[in-house]
């Protein structure tokens, strides 16, 4: 997948032309406040191609203008999300996706965490649950950190007597 | 070959490199000590290694002080000022230029880490742990002072000496954060070093009793109070540079501070367990294993460049040099514990469920989820494109948001009923009664915030825990100043650990309430403003533009816009630096408020500066973040306080059913 990252950058010196330009367009073109929450929100999670992990949104470059002023132009069009997305990730590649699809790849990463959270739900009900003569058969280690019996049992005594 | 040293061509670049190298061989010298004083029980071995630690230190504080005349001189025969400073730069930069750049931060950490080290063994307890722990000490100092003073060295000549420096980068230029928070986080990072050093101490010697867990607690209060503040230092600084009125952007490099501080603070509920109980022997071993590597892991990925971040250094050989000691790290600390895996069991009956023991874990899990989905999120990428060959795919806060959210409220409902309940065993009907105040108080401040206007799910459950977090501790503690007796300062220097613990909830709340509202309600508009016009309505103000003018500085411009909100002046700033080109850097103007602050930055001027465009961003409770972390660094201060002895009073004692 080619990134229009180099062949779109324009000299920094270029910007403020366009920018009130843009500005201008995007005045012109008339949302329902609605529609502005809706442009924003699909905004926040596309990507600038060209910058380090900015979404659209923030990113004052050309290329984020033109694409958030497209974002707006389909909103107003009535175009649903999910159509607006999968045009940019035609366009510029999955890579603008700030909110990875839920299918593909995208479910191992949006699976992850519920494995997780599942996988450690079931092993610490299983652990507070264990019967406490599970442990109790448990033999304390040969060589625990005090070789004298009885000085482990005192020091068990007081645990529990800070406990209580 | 490496070419370490020329004594012609840098005299100071010479002497830091020495001082590097004799560092080095103290190190090698100190790790090949320690380990025969532990293997031969040789007490004689090991306080040789101890005092080797001295040299280390001062070895290392004379190349980092070395370093730091180097660039305060702008003696640019050394490498590193050569290439990260330059004579123009105001005196404060040329000092956080120090770790400003690759080199120079890794000396920092080399340098704190045996800053730590030399503390530690001033401190070192004569006990069997003691020749290991200095062991696994030398083995964190080994890899910073070696990679400091080769593959990484400052120091290494040049081959031409330039006439100016090429000057620091020019985004770490921009605010006096720079000077805090990278010190924060390493604080933070390297402390951790110590818990695990213990940890493996205990591993090695097999003495996995409770002992280790005592002795390293306040290291590791220590510790997770630097990386708390750092994080969000860290926050405050992009919130004051970067430009878009946020603090967290769940970049790479942010979550990778992150992550160290969710197993850390994992790792100090569940050290308690072991401390009271004499449980999760084994899974504390892992614990501070897991937080010690991720701490190298971040560092990793912050230096080597395999994930995309406006935070990375670029890429160098030290890349791989990492990920080989993150490598060495988890089979070390994996081998090690699968190998005492059988004395690593609990004696003792498991933790029931309606425990603190059981909320503890509880939260640990939760800890561990959240650190396990940030550290996929973070990866991720990566990972597919490793697998793919090609960059397809980005990980953004939707991702990270649709899980931090419900997980952070798992965690605010397990903080309030964590400290509610009693070591080993709550009764049912107990439980209840000490509890439905707090499920009241959060119902009722949910409802309240509801007929006040907020609709957001995530702010409603936010201001319902917080309300059920703040009565439940209010209620503790007023149930203990009743029973002391007395004021709330004699309280708090008898328990200082209690209530520095509730002092620290207190402060997540505040930061709580203040992510939750700033995040929901952030207002953001734009407007071009012509300089003389009538003013302009925005948001809730009006904004008029008073003047432009432009500042010139030897190593850079600000180009400034005067904008009068509401009566009051504000001025923004767009920087340029001169390594940075065109590249503006904004510098936003900010009006902290305790209920909001209104954020002004400038994002394109007009010809001859006859009009700018600005932004506007309202965001409310921001500064809740900062002061709810300035209460939790102050809580966790107060833990480390050493208790003062109460007189004996055995009915207080058996009254209370919340211990410490």
């Amino acid at each position: 997948m080619k990134r229009p990252a180099s062949s779109r950058q324009r000299p920094a010196g270029a910007r403020l032309l366009p920018l009130a330009f843009s500005l201008l367009l995007s005045s012109s073109l008339a949302l329902t406040t609605d529609q502005t929450l809706r442009a924003e929100a699909i905004g926040d999670n596309l990507r600038c191609p060209i910058c380090t992990g900015e979404p659209i949104t923030q990113s004052t470059n050309d290329i984020s203008r033109e694409m958030l002023r497209d974002v707006r132009e389909q909103v107003a069009a009535g175009r649903s999300d999910a159509e607006i997305y999968s045009y940019f990730a035609a366009r510029y590649g999955n890579f603008v996706l700030l909110d990875p699809p839920k299918d593909g790849v995208g479910m191992l990463l949006w699976g992850a965490p519920l494995a997780a959270l599942g996988a450690g739900g079931l092993v610490l009900w299983r652990f507070l649950r264990r019967r406490p003569t599970a442990a109790a058969a448990a033999t304390p280690g040969p060589e625990g950190d005090t070789f004298d019996p009885y000085l482990a049992e005192v020091q068990r005594r007081a645990r529990r007597g800070k406990e209580a | 070959m490496l070419n370490l040293i020329s004594f012609d061509a840098s005299p100071l670049g010479a002497l830091g490199q020495l001082s590097l190298l004799a560092a080095l061989a103290f190190t090698l010298g100190g790790t090949w000590l320690a380990v025969v004083g532990g293997v031969k029980a040789d007490a004689r071995a090991t306080e040789a290694a101890r005092r080797a630690v001295w040299a280390v230190f001062a070895l290392v504080s004379l190349s980092i002080l070395t370093l730091m005349a180097a660039l305060l001189g702008d003696d640019f025969s050394v490498r590193y000022v050569a290439e990260h400073s330059m004579r123009a730069s105001p005196t404060w930069i040329k000092v956080t230029s120090l770790w400003g750049a690759l080199e120079g931060s890794i000396l920092l950490w080399a340098w704190m880490l045996a800053g730590y080290a030399f503390i530690l063994s001033l401190t070192l307890r004569r006990d069997a742990l003691r020749p290991w722990a200095l062991a696994a000490m030398y083995a964190s100092l080994l890899f910073f002072v070696g990679i400091c003073a080769t593959v990484a060295s400052p120091f290494t000549p040049l081959a031409q000496i330039p006439a100016d420096g090429r000057g620091p980068n020019p985004a770490l230029q921009n605010h006096w954060m720079m000077a805090v928070h990278p010190v924060l986080l390493y604080l933070g990072f390297v402390g951790l070093a110590v818990p695990f050093a213990y940890a493996v101490a205990a591993l090695v010697t097999g003495r996995l009793s409770d002992h280790w867990v005592v002795v390293t607690r306040r290291w590791t209060l220590t510790a997770w109070a630097f990386l708390t503040a750092a994080i969000v230092a860290g926050g405050w600084w992009s919130y004051e540079t970067l430009g878009w009125g946020g603090y967290w952007a769940w970049d790479p490099v942010e979550n990778a501070s992150f992550i160290p501080w969710l197993l850390a603070t994992a790792f100090l509920h569940s050290i308690q367990i072991q401390e009271r109980r004499g449980l999760m022997r084994s899974w504390n071993v892992w614990l501070i294993v897991l937080a010690y590597a991720s701490t190298v892991l971040g560092t990793f990925l912050n230096r080597s460049g395999i994930v995309q971040s406006v935070h990375a250094f670029a890429g160098g050989p030290v890349g791989p040099v990492f990920l080989g000691f993150l490598a060495f790290l988890l089979v070390a600390g994996i081998g090690l514990a699968a190998w005492r895996a059988p004395h690593l069991r609990d004696e003792g009956e498991p933790p029931a469920a309606l425990s603190r023991e059981g909320a503890f874990l509880a939260g640990n899990w939760l800890f561990l989820v959240f650190a396990v989905m940030v550290l996929v999120g973070t990866l991720f990428p990566t990972i597919v494109e490793a697998v793919q060959g090609r960059r397809d795919t980005s990980v953004g806060p939707a991702f990270y948001n649709a899980f931090a959210i419900p997980l952070g409220l798992g965690l605010l409902l397990m903080m309030g009923v964590g400290p509610l309940l009693p070591w080993r065993r709550a009764e049912g009907q107990g439980l209840w009664r000490a509890l439905w105040p707090l499920l009241l108080a959060g119902a009722g401040a949910a409802v309240i915030a509801y007929a006040l206007g907020i609709r957001g799910v995530g702010v409603l459950a936010t201001v319902g825990l917080s309300a059920y977090n703040l009565v439940g501790l209010g209620l503790l503690t007023g149930r203990a100043l009743r029973q002391r007796g007395g004021g709330m300062v004699g309280l708090l220097r008898e328990q200082p650990r209690r209530h520095g613990a509730y002092l620290a909830h207190v402060g997540l709340v505040v930061m709580a309430l203040g992510i939750a509202f700033s995040s929901a309600y952030r207002q953001d508009a734009q407007v071009t403003l012509n300089v003389g016009a009538a003013p302009v309505r925005l948001l809730n103000e009006t904004l008029a533009l008073e003047g432009t003018r432009e500042e010139r500085k030897p190593y850079g411009t600000s180009a400034i816009a005067r904008v009068r909100i509401d009566g009051r002046a504000y001025e923004t700033r767009m920087n340029t630096y001169i390594q940075g080109g065109d590249t503006p850097f904004p510098a936003p103007a900010v009006r902290y408020g305790l209920w909001g602050d209104t954020y002004l930055v400038v994002t394109a001027f007009g010809e001859e500066g006859r009009w700018a465009s600005v932004r506007l961003i309202e965001s409310p409770l921001v500064s809740w973040i900062w002061w709810g972390t300035l209460i939790v660094v102050l809580g966790a201060g107060l833990t480390l306080v050493p208790p003062r002895r109460a007189p004996a009073r055995v009915s207080a004692l058996q009254a209370a059913p919340a211990t410490d």
